[in-house]
């Protein structure tokens, strides 16, 4: 049957998804992801690899979405899934920020709190 | 005098004021002595990278070094959450350049004192004849597109959006310790209050160019300020408690 995927875009895809999920996998059991954040790249790769295994399903969507071709909607999909996690990954960081500015003025005021404790007790 | 029973802070956020800070202080003790005022006084370091914080240490100013730079709004804040933990009544938001005059502070307080508001802004532009400063035509533009901007999401006129000379009361104090917008502090934290249906006045005052140093606000940061700005105002909602 005629793929609206080339074979070798189709093998790139699927391998790719394996090496990454593989990849995930590995950086889950060695600690260095937490789960939270690594299951949105679980589906994100599989979402890929099934492409890649089925594109004729997704070749219904092409033209319904307005691309000319599968690969291109593949290229949009891929780049659907980094836009959610850039988004996601700026949500983190301004949460962080919020955290750091707490403690750095939580620091801040122990630090004149010893100082203050320390001249007194000098004097 | 009212005054005297209220305990009353000047947030000073200093960043790299070695020229200006000694002067400021001294200027604000000259000023306690002279009208039986006692204004307290906490500078807020914010991580400067000059003697600031030598300067305050060696002549005994009330400072807090903040081990970081966090920027106006996490510095100003900072201010606030001192004010709220040492149970300051009102708290004032005070340049540490140069640009605040200290005898306007009373103009600025006596609203809050008399309870006819909760947060009192002073203005360049209430009274045009009251400051000669009134900053330059780009910057007037700027800040007159932000007026507009808070009028219409509300209702209310004030002239001098990005004036960082104000006074709040208790409640202001405590909800600014909670929460304050750290970036664009001075019109956010405006509308912030407004949204809080809180009473919000503009008093007149005059402002003097800066006696050192550089604004926070660059040239060509200037149109990002704005759309920044403006963006804000559009999308603020009232906070929940």
């Amino acid at each position: 049957m005629n793929s609206v995927l080339s074979v070798h875009l189709r093998v790139s895809l699927v391998l790719f998804a394996i090496i990454m999920a593989i990849l995930i996998f590995r950086l889950i059991s060695k600690n260095k992801l937490p789960i939270k954040y690594s299951l949105f790249w679980l589906v994100a790769l599989l979402l890929i690899f099934l492409v890649g295994f089925f594109p004729n399903f997704i070749g219904f969507f092409t033209s319904f979405v307005g691309f000319q071709t599968t690969s291109n909607l593949v290229v949009g999909i891929i780049l659907g899934i980094l836009l959610t996690i850039t988004l996601l990954l700026t949500i983190i960081v301004a949460e962080q920020k919020r955290k750091s500015i707490l403690l750095i003025q939580e620091l801040s005021f122990l630090k004149a709190k010893v100082k203050e404790l320390d001249t007194k007790k000098d004097k | 005098m009212k005054t005297k029973k209220q305990k009353i802070l000047l947030i000073i956020p200093a960043y790299n004021e070695e020229e200006n800070i000694l002067n400021t202080y001294q200027k604000i003790i000259e000023y306690n002595k002279k009208s039986k005022t006692n204004y307290d006084v906490i500078v807020i370091n914010d991580g400067s990278k000059d003697n600031t914080s030598k300067i305050c240490h060696d002549n005994n100013i009330p400072i807090i070094d903040l081990i970081q730079n966090l920027g106006i709004g996490g510095a100003v804040q900072t201010g606030y959450k001192y004010a709220y933990q040492n149970n300051y009544d009102i708290a004032i938001q005070f340049d540490g350049d140069g640009q605040h005059d200290i005898k306007y502070v009373e103009n600025i307080v006596k609203p809050i004192i008399d309870e006819q508001a909760d947060m009192v802004i002073g203005s360049r532009f209430i009274d045009k004849k009251a400051s000669e400063f009134q900053s330059s035509a780009a910057r007037r533009i700027g800040i007159n597109l932000i007026s507009y901007f808070i009028k219409l999401k509300t209702k209310m006129k004030i002239y001098d959006t990005t004036s960082g000379f104000r006074a709040v009361n208790k409640r202001i104090i405590e909800l600014f310790s909670i929460s304050y917008p750290t970036e664009y502090p001075e019109p956010i934290s405006t509308v912030e209050v407004l949204k809080y249906h809180l009473r919000l006045k503009e008093v007149p005052v005059s402002m003097n160019e800066r006696a050192g140093g550089s604004s926070s606000i660059y040239s060509w940061k200037k149109a990002y300020y704005m759309i920044n700005v403006i963006l804000s105002i559009l999308l603020i909602r009232k906070r929940g408690k």
